[in-house]
């Protein structure tokens, strides 16, 4: 396995709360956060933390929103969920993603003669 | 960024707290939940929570990274430092006060001067359109005039000349009514003769019953209707809501309410503002004193004005050129040389009134710009202060920006911080102005009300006037904060930092401060000598040779029934047993030294029958013929006249004899009179030939030295006195003079007693001293003396504060040395010495700058101001002096305070807080 890597590119943290919230509906930070660590199987070792400063971009964007509600643990907690607008920025970036990843796997599985 | 973040991060930069708490509560929840994984996994509490804040990251760098994505880092910058400064002017309270309360001081003394030139000058008439409002004006003989008799106006509004006309009467023939509400009679009210589609032009909706229409203005006498103003309606009737069809009793003719205008009306004349209208028909019942103009129009009564609204699409040109000729069919042919020498044929033209007619304005206008002037220079003197006291608190926190400048702060930051506090002091110090202005203004329209009729005036401030203050705070600001802001930053941190309790060294800023004292002192001594002039100019115009003192003087009008039909068969001798049974009566009061009467208040002698005079004594009614002859008024007096109102007499008084009906007529002429009649002559026992009907050759007895209570300025009016019964007048009413012994307050409720004893039938106006009449004349020299003397002292305060201030400082910057050479011998005296020797060139250069500022003063005084100062020679040693004077006796005080304070300074204390 390759070293786990700690960049993460800028984008991308944003693609993959959105997705996660996508996929699991609303979660508090902690949650998103073990989340993509779990998806990423090890291949990424995230500071939790920085995942806050993503969550306010997309809430200033407009792609998800926030609320106050309670923890599994009865705690007090802000959930986010994705909004309308957020699911189409979802859709939209992964196209994108798996655009450019075909176009790179294209270009890199050249054979270099 | 999208618009939608953009205001998202703006909102965020003003509920910052409340965003922080939150962030402080998620993140918390987070690294708890962390946390109870781990130990779910097996890991003691403590060691949970340390592997949670490691999985989590650094949290004050990512909370950090969040605040600074959150908001707009500028905007939260200069949150702080308004905090930060709000912060500093409550700590020290004394500062804040002093800056603040000059400065609003002064921005109030602007903006009151200001709102009183807007509502004069600029403000708007509030009626429909007033821009597409004129008022028509007529050309004759080279001179402009805006009143025309009645039939004129009703020829020029027959005239389909695509312009629409209302009339209303000229508050040249001032409309003063005794007023009574059931039953009960009431101070005397203004009222104004409007044409039927008066309100209609304009506009004018009525907030309670209705206006004035077409149809109440048919019939001569047919309409006694009356519309309220709103403020006699409040003022009166409480705002009554029944109030059309109340009955109101002007001049004793009955007339019905029918409706009120609304609050912002007045009428088109700014300053005045009628109580009542009233429909022209009815002009007789209550104007009587002039006849009835309507069925009998006298040629020389030009009581009416109009006011025009051109049709759209008809120019100015068209509608002059079609009324033109109906005008010049309807007035008095002038002889043709006389045209020919005064110029063209007689012309009509419109002037705008968009913003209302005004005497006011003709003769405030200067003088309130003048007082503009005044006040901004005191303003400049109050921002001088407050830059000195603003330079002076920018040293003493000098360690403070010194540290802060080591510790990475930006000078950039440092600056905008000091110009903050400053913006804050400005805006403090505009409200507080805005709201003082409010107060000021009543006063001053109050002041300038001492005259018959009460200013009114639309004073709630306008767009124009808030505009002003929020200029004129932040000019001020500019002013004062710009250079301690430049000081605060300019600091060199490795210098400083060694002596952060500052020597003989830091003494920077006093070069400025220097300089603005010398500002101040320059600009108080121009404003010390300009308030001297006015002073000068008012004294020149007050002064008079009559000998009695006009406080002591009461004038009181008194109009018996019947005395507008004098006239009538019997009515003269009637009235003259009334007046003569008055005037036995109230000589006998006690603390009454003489009783007179005559029909002409000494205040507006134009209301005196005119006529013309020719050399050698001969007078005659004017006319068209006799317009450029000079011409005199004659009034009717009964004995005792000039003895009650101070006015010298040479030959004799009329007696008894002279004032019985049939007497041989007799006269008295005053000083002027003589001049142009008789020059050179003595004219006591020559005849004055009066050539009206009936024609009467007077006997001079007398000759009255010039009175000159009315008009200062202009060149005495030549008069002619007779007896009541020889007078030529319809006038019947007459004023009462009662020179009294002592204080009136006393003695009127004794002459009003009297007046009532004598004849219960005459209705009593109010009874003023004659120097509440005369008084008026000068309203406006009084208003610039009064206030420009006041402000200049004002100034002169504000200088000696920053001259004190000033030498305060240097004591306190050169404590230490000053501790040490009084610690080692000097004589306390040296102290003092050094504190005056700066004073005195102090004063000394700012006394030397101001003198080239007065010569452009005089010079600029007496080529605009001309109008405005009134006997003054163009070096004034006097006045210059006083300045002088007054200034160093003022900078001395300052000076010795400081110098006090200085001596007192005990080494030991000194040395010991270092």
């Amino acid at each position: 396995m390759s070293p786990p890597s700690a960049e993460v590119p800028y984008g991308a943290l944003d693609l993959m709360v959105l997705k996660t919230l996508d996929a699991m509906g609303p979660q508090h930070g902690y949650g998103i956060a073990r989340r993509i660590e779990q998806m990423a199987e090890g291949m990424l070792a995230l500071n939790q933390g920085t995942i806050y400063p993503a969550l306010l971009r997309l809430e200033q964007k407009g792609w998800i929103e926030s609320d106050w509600g309670t923890s599994e643990n009865n705690r007090r907690a802000r959930f986010y969920s994705i909004t309308r607008a957020g699911r189409k920025q979802l859709a939209l970036e992964a196209d994108l993603w798996s655009r450019t990843v075909a176009m790179m796997s294209r270009m890199l599985g050249e054979p270099s003669s | 960024m999208t618009l939608r973040s953009a205001l998202k991060r703006i909102q965020a930069s003003f509920t910052r707290r409340s965003l922080d708490a939150s962030l402080d509560e998620e993140v918390r929840a987070h690294l708890e939940m962390l946390a109870a994984d781990h130990q779910c996994r097996g890991l003691t509490p403590e060691a949970a929570g340390l592997a949670a804040r490691r999985d989590f990251g650094g949290i004050e760098q990512i909370k950090d990274a969040y605040r600074d994505a959150r908001g707009v880092s500028a905007i939260e910058h200069i949150l702080r430092d308004l905090a930060y400064a709000g912060r500093g002017l409550r700590k020290s309270p004394g500062f804040a006060v002093a800056v603040v309360v000059t400065l609003a001081l002064g921005i109030g003394a602007n903006t009151a001067v200001f709102t009183l030139i807007d509502a004069i000058s600029w403000r708007n008439l509030s009626v429909q359109d007033p821009e597409s409002l004129s008022l028509v004006s007529r050309i004759r003989l080279g001179r402009s005039e805006t009143g025309f008799t009645f039939p004129q106006t009703r020829a020029l509004r027959a005239v389909d000349a695509g312009v629409r006309l209302a009339a209303y009467s000229s508050s040249a023939f001032p409309l003063r009514l005794t007023a009574s509400v059931d039953g009960n009679l009431e101070p005397p009210i203004n009222g104004q003769l409007v044409s039927g589609n008066y309100f209609d032009l304009l506009g004018v909706v009525p907030q309670a019953g209705r206006l004035i229409r077409a149809d109440d203005d048919r019939v001569p006498e047919g309409h006694p209707v009356a519309v309220l103003s709103d403020a006699y309606w409040r003022r009166r009737f409480g705002r009554d809501p029944a109030i059309a069809g109340k009955r109101l009793l002007l001049s004793g003719r009955a007339f019905d309410i029918i409706g009120v205008t609304p609050p912002e009306f007045f009428g088109v004349e700014v300053g005045l503002s009628p109580d009542v209208f009233l429909p022209m028909m009815m002009q007789a019942s209550v104007m009587p004193v002039v006849g009835d103009l309507i069925v009998k129009p006298n040629v020389n009564r030009t009581w009416v004005q109009l006011l025009a609204r051109l049709e759209p699409g008809v120019s100015r040109e068209r509608a002059s050129s079609l009324l033109e000729p109906v005008y010049r069919e309807n007035v008095p042919q002038v002889p043709p040389a006389l045209r020919a020498r005064s110029g063209a044929e007689d012309r009509i033209v419109f002037t705008p009134a968009a913003t209302g007619i005004s005497d006011l304005r003709a003769h405030f206008s200067t003088s309130l710009f003048i007082l503009l002037g005044i006040v901004g220079i005191v303003l400049l003197i109050g921002c001088a202060n407050t830059a000195n006291l603003l330079l002076a608190r920018a040293a003493a926190r000098r360690p403070e920006m010194t540290l802060r400048l080591a510790l990475g702060a930006g000078r950039a930051r440092l600056m905008q911080q000091v110009l903050i506090e400053g913006l804050v002091i400005g805006a403090l110090g505009g409200l507080g102005g805005f709201a003082l202005a409010t107060v000021l203004t009543r006063v001053l329209v109050l002041y300038a009300s001492a005259g018959r009729v009460p200013i009114a005036l639309d004073l709630t401030p306008d767009l124009r006037v808030l505009a002003f203050t929020i200029a004129t705070s932040f000019l001020c600001t500019v002013v004062f904060v710009f250079v301690p802001a430049i000081r605060a930053v300019r600091v060199e941190v490795t210098a400083a930092i060694g002596s952060v309790n500052g020597t003989a060294r830091t003494l920077g800023g006093v070069s400025s401060a220097r300089l603005l004292v010398v500002t101040q002192v320059a600009l108080s001594l121009v404003l010390l000598v300009g308030a001297g002039l006015f002073v000068q100019t008012l004294i020149n115009l007050t002064t008079t040779d009559h000998d009695v003192s006009r406080d002591r003087v009461l004038v009181v009008r008194v109009e018996p029934s019947g005395s507008n039909q004098r006239g009538a068969p019997g009515m003269p001798e009637r009235l003259h047993h009334i007046y003569t049974a008055l005037m036995a009566r109230v000589g006998s009061t006690p603390g009454v030294r003489s009783v007179s009467m005559g029909n002409v208040s000494p205040g507006k002698p134009e209301s005196g029958a005119a006529v013309a005079i020719t050399p050698g004594g001969t007078v005659g009614m004017q006319d068209a013929r006799s317009v450029d002859r000079p011409s005199a008024s004659m009034q009717a007096i009964y004995r005792g006249y000039f003895a009650t109102l101070g006015i010298g007499l040479r030959g004799r008084d009329f007696t008894e004899a002279d004032q019985r009906l049939g007497a041989p007529p007799v006269c008295i002429v005053n000083e002027a009179f003589v001049r142009i009649a008789f020059p050179d002559q003595d004219p006591i026992g020559k005849t004055c030939i009066s050539v009206g009907a009936p024609r009467r050759a007077y006997m001079i007895v007398g000759v009255a030295d010039d009175s000159r209570y009315s008009n200062p300025r202009a060149p005495v009016q030549p008069v002619v006195y007779t007896p009541f019964f020889q007078s030529n007048t319809g006038r019947g009413q007459m004023i009462l003079y009662v020179r009294l012994d002592g204080d009136p307050r006393a003695i009127v409720p004794a002459v009003r007693d009297a007046i009532w004893e004598a004849d219960n039938s005459v209705p009593q106006y109010e009874v003023r001293t004659l120097a509440e009449e005369v008084d008026g004349v000068v309203v406006r020299e009084r208003l610039l003396a009064t206030v420009s003397m006041a402000f200049s002292l004002l100034a002169l305060l504000l200088t000696a504060i920053g001259l004190h201030g000033l030498l305060s400082y240097l004591v306190l910057q050169r404590k230490r040395e000053l501790a040490i050479r009084v610690a080692l011998g000097a004589r306390r005296s040296g102290v003092i010495a050094l504190v005056a020797r700066e004073a005195v060139v102090l004063v000394g250069l700012g006394a030397i700058a101001a003198v080239p500022l007065m010569l452009v003063f005089a010079r600029v005084s007496v080529q605009f101001l001309s109008d405005v100062l009134f006997g003054l020679t163009v070096d004034d040693g006097v006045t210059f002096a006083a300045a002088i004077s007054a200034l160093i006796l003022v900078g001395g005080v300052a000076a010795s305070l400081a110098a006090t304070r200085a001596s007192s300074v005990d080494p030991m204390v000194a040395l010991r807080a270092e």
